[in-house]
């Protein structure tokens, strides 16, 4: 029995994607991985689902993306959460170490919490 | 009165000794003074007689006396000098007979006399004749002759015969003529007579002869051997009838002293009845009953007593005066009459109604006897003086008041009787402790005066006494305290009628401390002017208008205007007066009286010089009220802090540059070293051949090779970064655009685009090659990476110039972007923009950072779906 069933992969890197992917199905963590190249593709994803299916609850979210970084994809979706009966909780992947980052993550409140990469098996095990 | 006048001038005319050396040789008394070794000093004619009679010889012509002078003298005598003169007693008295033919008793008085004050030692021999008998009894006829010598007081005997010739004559002539008496015998009595006596003499003689017996007196002139010309009193006898005399006996004495005496009084007499007559002063002569003697003419005009009524001799003076008075009157009399002189003031009203004030003086009049027999009434009107003293008194008080306050010191010099007068603040002035005397006191205060300054001091007065110049000057003068004063004197000379220089007058003021102030001032000024002249700071003096007072060199070449053009100029003209600052400075001057702070001032070119001022509001002694401004010219200051500025804000971006850049490249490192972790983790090793591993691995490659290659871009951007002295060549962009154009033309083919270049305007540049070509392959390559879909590339690269630019534009028709979304990040480190394609997010960074770093910059315009336009901006070389 998975701990969640739907996730969302915002990311470029195909092979972050594929270890993720791993390793969230290794752990059980979820049932259905999704995965986007960037947050035009993650927004245009999310715009598509029918509002009374499924939504995924966790989203893991890259910032250096091409087309739509991370950021885009924050103030995009703010603009269209409204459409969701239950928000996704937002976990920021990134390698950054720009103090800057952290600070602008805390103006969005989705944004749970920041999660450097690699992503690893006790960093899903605190997400509950 | 007038007779006791008339005494004391004659005393006063004939001094002391004279008049005994002329009185001595008329008395019968011999006297000889002699010294102590018998040098003669002094004999009379009756020494001489005296003498002859017993020496047998005339003391004479001698100047020593010996000791064999006396020899024949009597022994008692002899001895009595002896002792005299050795100053074993100081008076002997004895009597000496002489025996002859005639006996004469003599005494003799002798004095030992000293005067240290001479250094004189000697003896004073006085010989009194006290009677002679004759011893020729036989001769009796001749006692009547000798008695007659002894009567007859007078000094020269004489006889004459018939014919008035001369038989014999005393040997004391001598004293009187300078003739021996062989030397008158056989002359006429009338032949030595002055010429203007000789008539009256003749009938005086004539006289004479015609009454035997009787006396005669006559004065007249008798010419003396030396031609001098000697009043005598002659006494004649004609006793020719006398057998036993058969002479005209004569005798006569010297009464020049006497006559001159009575020139004098007729002198006196006469000056003063002219005196009496003409004078303003009033005289009464009281006889001892109080009734009047004699007036003169002032005398019934100022009466003391009676102011109406006529003045006539015989009056008294007691009828003349109010009755009230007379008490008064008599008790100042009987003062007068105990030999005291009165002084008093009346005051009398005129019919006019004028007051007359005066002053009489009551003096008692001296017999011969210093009997009063009289009294002297002399009056003078002392209206005017009265009224002058009081003013005098006035103004001196006025003027002692002035000079106290003025603390003037006051000298006066009279060159005519060469006294001084001054005033006690005169000598506070100078620091001497009082008064001087009078005697030296010129030359003391000279000794006093500064010697630098004494030649000054004398040349001004003396030019001021000779030449009646005013003068005025500073000197300092040694008082006897110790200090030296600093002395402002000013003084003129006055000068009487004759142009001569009567009176100098000085008025000193002691101006030591003011002239120490001055000096100190003085001091300071220069101090002042120096640092006001010499200063780096500008300094102006403006007064409360405006007006430029003074203005230092510093102020006025750092404004570009000349000493005078800066004083002719007002403050506000080198304000900006519309400028924000200038009136903050005004209000704060209002309100606190100075200001500082930057503001600008206008240059005579017309430019603002930046500048820090500093001013303060002052008054001067007068009260008026000036502004003093210090001025720092502050240009290179700004300058450099504008400098300090842009240099502060390129470091700042530098870092910002830097750290962000560090940001990047750590995140891009770390990300395929993430990646690495992660297949690691998910390598199967218990089962190497899991399939799964085999998909590790292919990817474990790829991240590596990821990392290799992020590793290579970063090290390419740091070399980039790095170098910052990069050589330059002439480049042209031709040549370059060819060389360029040969890597793309695989993909230009493949997506059959056109490039249109246009290096007509400018071709040539300094620039280095290889950054240029990396530029050129970076544009070209991204407009045909990012090329739309639905057309065919097409490029134009077209360079042109500004003044400051060389230009290089290239347009494509490729995707375009949105810039409001992307500006921000268009030209940053790994920022990509299109999904699906090649990028790094490495072009634009590298392209702008080679552009940045020759001194260039990139602008970019663009369009989704239409196209992009990059302009670079290379810096054209100085």
């Amino acid at each position: 029995m998975a701990k969640f069933i739907d996730v969302l992969l915002v990311e470029d890197d195909p092979i972050t994607i594929m270890v993720c992917d791993r390793i969230i199905k290794m752990t059980s963590f979820a049932e259905k991985v999704k995965s986007c190249e960037n947050g035009k593709i993650g927004i245009d994803y999310l715009s598509g689902l029918n509002q009374d299916g499924p939504t995924p609850t966790i989203i893991f979210l890259d910032i250096n993306m091409p087309v739509m970084n991370g950021w885009d994809f924050l103030e995009e979706f703010e603009k269209i959460k409204s459409r969701f009966s239950s928000l996704p909780r937002i976990y920021l992947l990134s390698s950054t170490v720009d103090p800057e980052d952290y600070k602008k993550a805390q103006k969005f409140t989705l944004v749970q919490d920041f999660i450097s990469k690699p992503l690893s098996k006790e960093a899903l095990q605190n997400i509950n | 009165m007038i007779t006791g006048l008339v005494d004391r001038m004659a005393l006063n005319n004939i001094s002391f000794l004279t008049y005994i050396e002329k009185l001595l040789p008329e008395t019968n008394t011999g006297w000889l003074v002699v010294d102590n070794k018998l040098r003669i000093i002094s004999y009379n004619a009756a020494y001489n007689q005296f003498h002859n009679l017993f020496s047998g010889a005339d003391v004479g012509f001698k100047e020593n006396l010996e000791e064999e002078d006396f020899s024949s003298f009597p022994e008692s005598f002899i001895s009595a000098l002896k002792t005299i003169l050795s100053c074993e007693t100081e008076k002997a008295k004895l009597q000496i007979d002489y025996l002859g033919q005639i006996i004469s008793s003599f005494s003799i008085s002798m004095l030992h006399i000293s005067s240290e004050e001479d250094k004189f030692e000697g003896a004073l021999i006085m010989v009194q004749k006290k009677e002679t008998k004759s011893l020729m009894s036989t001769k009796s006829e001749n006692e009547d002759f000798f008695k007659l010598l002894v009567n007859t007081s007078t000094s020269v005997y004489q006889l004459t015969d018939a014919a008035l010739v001369f038989t014999y004559t005393s040997a004391a002539i001598e004293n009187i003529l300078g003739y021996t008496a062989s030397e008158i015998l056989g002359k006429n009595a009338i032949e030595l007579v002055h010429a203007e006596d000789k008539e009256h003499v003749r009938d005086w003689l004539i006289n004479i002869r015609r009454q035997p017996e009787k006396l005669f007196t006559s004065e007249y002139r008798l010419k003396n051997k030396n031609g001098i010309y000697i009043w005598i009193e002659n006494n004649a006898r004609n006793m020719l009838n006398n057998s036993s005399i058969n002479a005209i006996v004569m005798n006569f004495r010297n009464i020049q002293a006497k006559k001159v005496a009575d020139e004098a009084l007729i002198h006196a007499e006469q000056r003063l009845s002219l005196l009496l007559n003409n004078t303003e002063e009033s005289f009464i002569l009281l006889n001892s009953r109080l009734r009047i003697v004699t007036y003169n003419k002032a005398a019934q005009e100022r009466s003391p007593f009676f102011y109406n009524t006529e003045l006539q001799s015989g009056l008294s003076v007691l009828d003349l005066i109010g009755r009230d008075e007379i008490p008064d009157y008599i008790s100042l009399f009987e003062q007068v009459f105990k030999g005291k002189e009165i002084e008093r003031e009346t005051t009398f009203v005129d019919a006019d109604k004028v007051t007359h004030i005066y002053s009489h003086t009551f003096r008692p009049v001296l017999t011969t006897h210093a009997d009063i027999h009289g009294v002297f009434i002399t009056s003078t009107e002392i209206t005017e003086r009265k009224k002058l003293t009081e003013e005098v008194a006035i103004h001196s008080d006025r003027l002692k008041t002035a000079q106290n306050i003025a603390r003037l010191g006051y000298l006066e010099y009279d060159t005519t009787s060469k006294t001084f007068f001054c005033s006690e603040l005169f000598y506070e002035i100078l620091g001497l402790p009082g008064p001087l005397e009078n005697c030296g006191q010129l030359a003391f205060l000279r000794d006093m005066v500064h010697p630098d300054d004494k030649e000054l001091v004398k040349k001004e007065v003396k030019k001021s006494i000779l030449q009646g110049k005013d003068f005025n000057l500073e000197f300092r003068f040694n008082s006897t305290d110790g200090n030296t004063k600093v002395i402002l004197a000013m003084g003129g000379s006055e000068k009487n009628d004759k142009g001569k220089t009567v009176k100098l007058r000085v008025t000193l003021q002691d101006i030591t401390d003011s002239k120490m102030a001055i000096l100190a001032i003085q001091t300071l000024e220069s101090k002042f002017k120096s640092l006001f002249e010499n200063s780096i700071d500008g300094v102006i003096l403006s007064k409360e208008e405006g007006d430029i007072v003074s203005a230092n060199p510093a102020v006025c070449d750092m404004l570009g205007y000349t000493h005078a053009e800066m004083i002719g100029l007002k403050s506000f003209d080198l304000l900006d007066v519309n400028s924000p600052l200038v009136t903050n400075m005004h209000d704060a001057q209002k309100e606190t009286g100075s200001y500082i702070g930057e503001l600008f001032l206008k240059h005579n070119k017309g430019y603002y010089v930046p500048v820090e001022v500093t001013s303060t509001l002052m008054k001067d002694g007068n009260d008026h009220c000036y502004l003093s401004t210090i001025i720092r010219d502050i240009t290179e200051k700004k300058k450099t802090e504008s400098e300090q500025k842009a240099l502060t804000e390129e470091l700042l971006k530098n870092n910002q540059d830097l750290q962000q850049f560090s940001f990047i490249t750590s995140h891009n490192l770390r990300a395929p070293v993430a990646n690495l972790l992660s297949l690691l983790s998910l390598y199967n090793k218990e089962n190497p051949l899991d399939e799964f591993n085999q998909l590790l691995i292919e990817k474990f490659e790829e991240a590596t090779q990821q990392l290799n290659q992020t590793l290579n871009d970063l090290v390419n951007v740091l070399v980039i970064k790095s170098n910052t002295n990069i050589e330059r060549e002439t480049v042209s962009f031709t040549d370059v655009f060819l060389e360029v154009k040969k890597n793309i033309d695989n993909l230009l083919h493949q997506q059959k685009g056109v490039i249109k270049a246009n290096f007509s305007e400018v071709d040539e540049i300094q620039y280095n090659r290889i950054h240029l070509e990396s530029i050129f392959l970076n544009m070209l390559s991204n407009a045909i990476r990012y090329s739309s879909p639905d057309r065919n590339p097409e490029i134009k690269i077209t360079s042109y110039k500004t003044d400051d630019w060389i230009i290089v534009e290239f347009a494509d028709n490729g995707l375009g972007m949105d810039l409001n979304r992307y500006r921000d990040r268009l030209f940053g480190l790994y920022q990509r923009f299109h999904g699906n394609k090649e990028g790094k997010g490495l072009g634009l960074y590298m392209t702008r950072s080679q552009v940045t770093a020759m001194g260039g910059k990139i602008e970019v315009e663009s369009e989704p779906g239409v196209g992009t336009k990059f302009k670079i901006y290379f810096k054209l070389q100085d």
